[in-house]
């Protein structure tokens, strides 16, 4: 029997039923698919005329042209492939954190469509969502959890035994101590054989110099990349009016603040940070997605799947 | 610091309620799990130097709130302009200036410096409600006065003008010592003056020792009170000589007087010089271009038939009233007398001739010879100079001699001769006679002598007494003690010594004018220009006239002369030695005036005064008269707008950091 999973909504799958996962670069995958590859194929999509040359399957000579022009060309077609897909969730302390609903009215007053779930369990819905998505057209899923002592890996496979299998992991992720993802997207990098689409769901709150390296690496690789940048509007903004004690989720030591005192420096680093982010995504191309605790999940991945069903894809 | 409602004070501690409420907080802190610590911690390390300063800053200006709203209930007293000390002594010591240069006038309010003064103390004893006890020192012969709490200064007899000289240091160093008697704990020393230099004689060697007691009182806390010198024009008269001149058909009154401005700008104008003797009266155009015009020998004629009297020379009003009068007396020269006691027939001859010749024709001389055995007769009414050449007198004769100096008379003591073997064991003024010694004329050679003052003084041309030429071939040492040495020979013996003496003059010489023991008389002159010079002043006080400074007399020797100057008659006996005045006794006349320091107008600089007083606490406050500053005021308007200064600060420290102005985040603005 299936095991319910708590971060798994059905009005989120229920929405997502109806839409495809597309990749917005050419894939190299093991089986036939619905995703564009760099080889040729047998789709129904012509792609080139080519010289035979020894060796080619003579059924694929384009007779009609060899009766008319007395020479031998191949006819080639466009290849559909899958899609390996592997998630890379964040699972360090700072995902634990849960927005405060009281001080999330702040900013944009939009309290009711706040989840209440921390960053984590958003991750978890993302990454499930997606990944039941994607094998339910065909592809192949993995997991990567960066932790700095419980990382987990689970290479890219198709079939729903094997989302059982990540579904089943993404159970298990608990949220503590620092974040290593720039290392643990190296790794990765290094264990995808081939193209495939890499998403990233994290908070982000590692240093962007080595984020940057890891992403660079990827790309070199020709891996599509996602980012799910889950931060929240508090995190951002520091909207509280009154000095606080505020406790590291990573396990540091905790600091006494007066939000109304720093407010401007914490600001002006953020500012920094965003655009440096920005800077860095715009440069690889990467698919950037923000995700606040008070946006509708459902709204995000459906967005974020019509766009990328709207992107022209590259061979 | 005085407070009206000092139990208000019992509430300082709350002033360390914002530090227990800081640290509350501390512990208050509303604790939150956050993930975006790293962008906290730089924000907070960025912002950590100035918050830090900006916290404590909060902090202080909180606890200056509180401690001034408590001061301000309290309702504190300050002392002095822009001073927050105030006076928390329970008694007070008030030394007041009433010499006649503290009579220094404003010309819009009519007050003295002296009188500002004393409003001024007043007004500060009131506001403190009368708690102190009060002790009052105005000149160092009287007796401190213990004021009763509801008797004003200015209500007091004591606290009134008079002609004398402040004595500064000794009104201190007296003061000092009744607070070293009586034990006093916590003191206010008020000192009042114009810090005028005759009145504060900084050469004073009471000074160290004030300092002494300053330093080793840290409760005694000494306050000057200054009232400097003024802008206003100001003369001060001066008569330095008044000789009756008579002949057969006429008299005329010689005076020598002189007219100095003591402030004001110097510029040229002509004074109204009054000159009044008995009912008739003289008015005199002076010029005064410069700081002082001098006229000598100025011709009042007067009635043949008077002999003799009392005058005063009077300036126009200006802005110090009390210098602008002066008192003289004149009389026939009176005959001068001189009496020799002596047993050496050898010694008294020539003592005799050296005091029978006189250079003045107009004034007589008498002189009397006595020997030791006489001396159960001796009287010594109307004796100018004393010459006495014999063993020291005991007793009766002792307390004679002791009389004659009191009145202003001088007496010259010489050895009693080697061949007569008495020289006695008794002493006088400190001094007695030691043995006698042959010596070798080279090493008592007299090399250095006073030359400025006394006996041995240069002459009226400038020109030095032969002093060194002097040859001693026998001296009978001095046993002294506290005299001053007017001579000293070469190896520091003494050759003439004058004792401390008040009033009149008393010397010792250690040889005597015969051929076995000096060139005294082969000389001459030394000893010509000695005896005629202490004939001279000792005649001074015995003859008709006598000039005294106002408070150099004791009460009780003016009971008996009548007052002959049209001045104010209703001071009363005891304070009339302090008041310029001049008086009769049968034919004898004195005048009594302000000293001749009074008219200097130099005052004691700041750096001098502080050295002066320094080692203790010590303030000094300016004051001028027209100021309506009162010393003690209440200050509790200063405190509470220095807490309405605090409150203000702290909040606009506290103001929050332009929140509703920074520029918040969107979720959604992250790039495609």
């Amino acid at each position: 029997m299936t095991k319910p999973r708590s971060f798994l909504d059905p009005k989120i799958i229920a929405k997502l039923a109806h839409q495809t996962l597309e990749s917005r670069r050419a894939m190299i995958g093991s089986v036939s698919g619905r995703h564009s590859s760099p080889m040729r194929g047998s789709s129904l999509e012509f792609a080139q005329y080519r010289k035979y040359v020894p060796g080619d399957d003579t059924r694929r000579l384009d007779w009609r042209v060899w009766g008319r022009s007395d020479r031998s060309y191949i006819k080639e077609f466009e290849a559909d492939t899958n899609l390996r897909m592997c998630f890379a969730v964040d699972a360090s302390g700072s995902m634990n954190y849960c927005a405060n609903s009281e001080v999330g009215t702040l900013n944009n007053g939009n309290a009711e469509n706040h989840s209440g779930h921390s960053k984590l369990h958003r991750a978890k819905t993302i990454a499930g969502s997606l990944a039941w998505l994607a094998v339910k057209q065909g592809d192949a899923v993995g997991l990567s959890t960066s932790h700095p002592t419980n990382g987990k890996d689970i290479p890219p496979r198709r079939g729903a035994r094997h989302l059982r299998l990540v579904l089943d992991q993404l159970d298990l992720i608990k949220g503590e101590g620092d974040c290593d993802l720039p290392s643990r997207l190296h790794t990765l990098a290094e264990r995808i054989p081939r193209r495939g689409l890499v998403v990233i769901v994290s908070d982000l709150f590692v240093d962007l110099e080595e984020l940057s390296r890891s992403l660079k690496h990827l790309r070199h690789r020709k891996h599509d990349l996602v980012i799910f940048h889950l931060i929240d509007a508090e995190e951002l903004n520091l909207p509280f009016g009154q000095p606080m004690k505020f406790v590291d989720l990573e396990g540091g030591l905790p600091l006494l603040a007066d939000p109304v005192v720093i407010l401007n420096n914490y600001q002006r680093i953020v500012g920094d940070y965003l655009s440096q982010l920005k800077e860095t995504v715009s440069k690889l191309e990467i698919d950037y997605r923000r995700v606040g605790s008070d946006q509708n999940l459902a709204d995000v991945l459906s967005s974020f799947l019509a766009a990328r069903a709207g992107s022209r894809k590259r061979r | 610091m005085m407070f009206l409602q000092p139990w208000v004070l019992f509430g300082l501690p709350i002033v360390l309620l914002p530090i227990a409420i800081h640290l509350l907080n501390q512990r208050r802190h509303r604790p939150i799990d956050w993930g975006a610590m790293h962008f906290l911690r730089q924000a907070s390390r960025m912002h950590q130097g100035a918050a830090r300063i900006r916290y404590w800053l909060i902090l202080l200006l909180r606890l200056l709130a509180v401690a001034c709203v408590l001061f301000f209930m309290s309702r504190p007293l300050a002392t002095g302009w822009l001073s927050l000390v105030g006076n928390s002594a329970s008694r007070v010591i008030v030394i007041l200036d009433c010499s006649p240069s503290m009579e220094m006038t404003d010309a819009l309010n009519g007050r003295s410096k002296r009188a500002s003064a004393i409003a001024k103390l007043d007004a500060m004893f009131e506001a403190q409600g009368n708690r102190s006890e009060r002790i009052l020192f105005v000149s160092p012969d009287q007796p401190p006065v213990i004021l009763p709490s509801n008797v004003k200064l200015a209500d007091l007899a004591e606290t009134q003008s008079t002609d004398v000289s402040a004595k500064i240091p000794e009104l201190v160093s007296l003061a000092m010592r009744y607070i070293q008697a009586e034990g006093l704990g916590p003191t206010e020393v008020w000192c009042c003056s114009d810090l005028q230099a005759n009145d504060w004689d900084t050469q004073s060697g009471l000074w160290s020792t004030i300092r002494e007691t300053l330093a080793a009182f840290p409760f005694v806390r000494l306050t000057l009170l200054s009232y400097a010198e003024r802008e206003q024009f100001n003369a001060a008269v001066r008569v330095q000589r008044a000789v009756l001149k008579q002949t057969d058909r006429s008299s005329e009154l010689l005076l020598d007087f002189s007219v100095q401005q003591t402030s004001g700008n110097l510029v040229p104008r002509v004074l109204p010089v009054t000159i009044q003797i008995g009912e008739s009266r003289v008015v005199v155009e002076l010029e005064l271009s410069g700081r002082e015009v001098v006229r000598n020998g100025f011709v009042v004629p007067i009635d043949s038939s008077i002999d003799s009297g009392a005058g005063t020379i009077e300036l126009p009003s200006d802005a110090n009233a009390a210098d602008n009068r002066f008192h003289f007396a004149f009389s026939k020269p009176a005959t001068m007398r001189s009496l020799i006691v002596s047993d050496n027939e050898k010694v008294s001859t020539v003592l005799q001739i050296m005091t029978k010749t006189s250079t003045s024709k107009q004034q007589p001389i008498e002189c009397e010879l006595v020997s030791t055995q006489g001396l159960a007769n001796l009287k010594l009414d109307d004796v100018g100079l004393l010459i006495w050449q014999a063993p020291l007198p005991e007793g009766a004769t002792a307390e004679q001699i002791k009389q004659l100096v009191a009145t202003g008379g001088a007496v010259l003591f010489f050895p009693p001769s080697p061949e007569s073997n008495a020289k006695g064991d008794a002493e006088m003024y400190g001094m007695r006679w030691l043995d006698w010694s042959d010596v070798d004329s080279q090493d008592y050679a007299i090399q250095r002598w006073r030359k400025d003052a006394d006996l041995l003084r240069n002459a009226e041309s400038g020109e030095v007494l032969p002093v060194n030429e002097l040859l001693v071939r026998r001296v009978c040492a001095i046993g002294e003690k506290g005299t001053t040495t007017l001579a000293a020979f070469s190896n520091g013996a003494s050759f003439l010594n004058k004792a401390a003496v008040d009033v009149g003059a008393v010397y010792f010489c250690s040889t005597l004018p015969t051929a076995e023991s000096s060139n005294l008389a082969d000389n001459g002159v030394v000893l010509y220009a000695m005896i005629q010079r202490a004939l001279a002043e000792g005649s001074s006080s015995v003859g008709g006239v006598n000039n005294v400074v106002a408070g150099g007399i004791a009460p009780a020797d003016l009971e008996t002369w009548e007052r002959v100057d049209l001045g104010d008659k209703t001071i009363v006996a005891a304070d009339r030695p302090q008041h310029a005045a001049a008086y009769r006794l049968g034919k004898r006349l004195l005048a009594i005036n302000r000293s001749a320091g009074e008219d200097d107008p130099t005052e004691v600089d700041k750096k001098t005064l502080q050295s002066l007083v320094a080692g203790g606490s010590t303030r000094v406050l300016s004051d001028q008269i027209e100021s309506d500053n009162n010393l003690t005021r209440e200050v509790w308007r200063w405190f509470a707008f220095a807490a309405v200064l605090a409150l203000l600060a702290e909040a606009f420290l506290t103001l929050p950091n332009k929140l509703g102005t920074s520029k918040a985040f969107a979720i959604g603005s992250g790039p495609r």
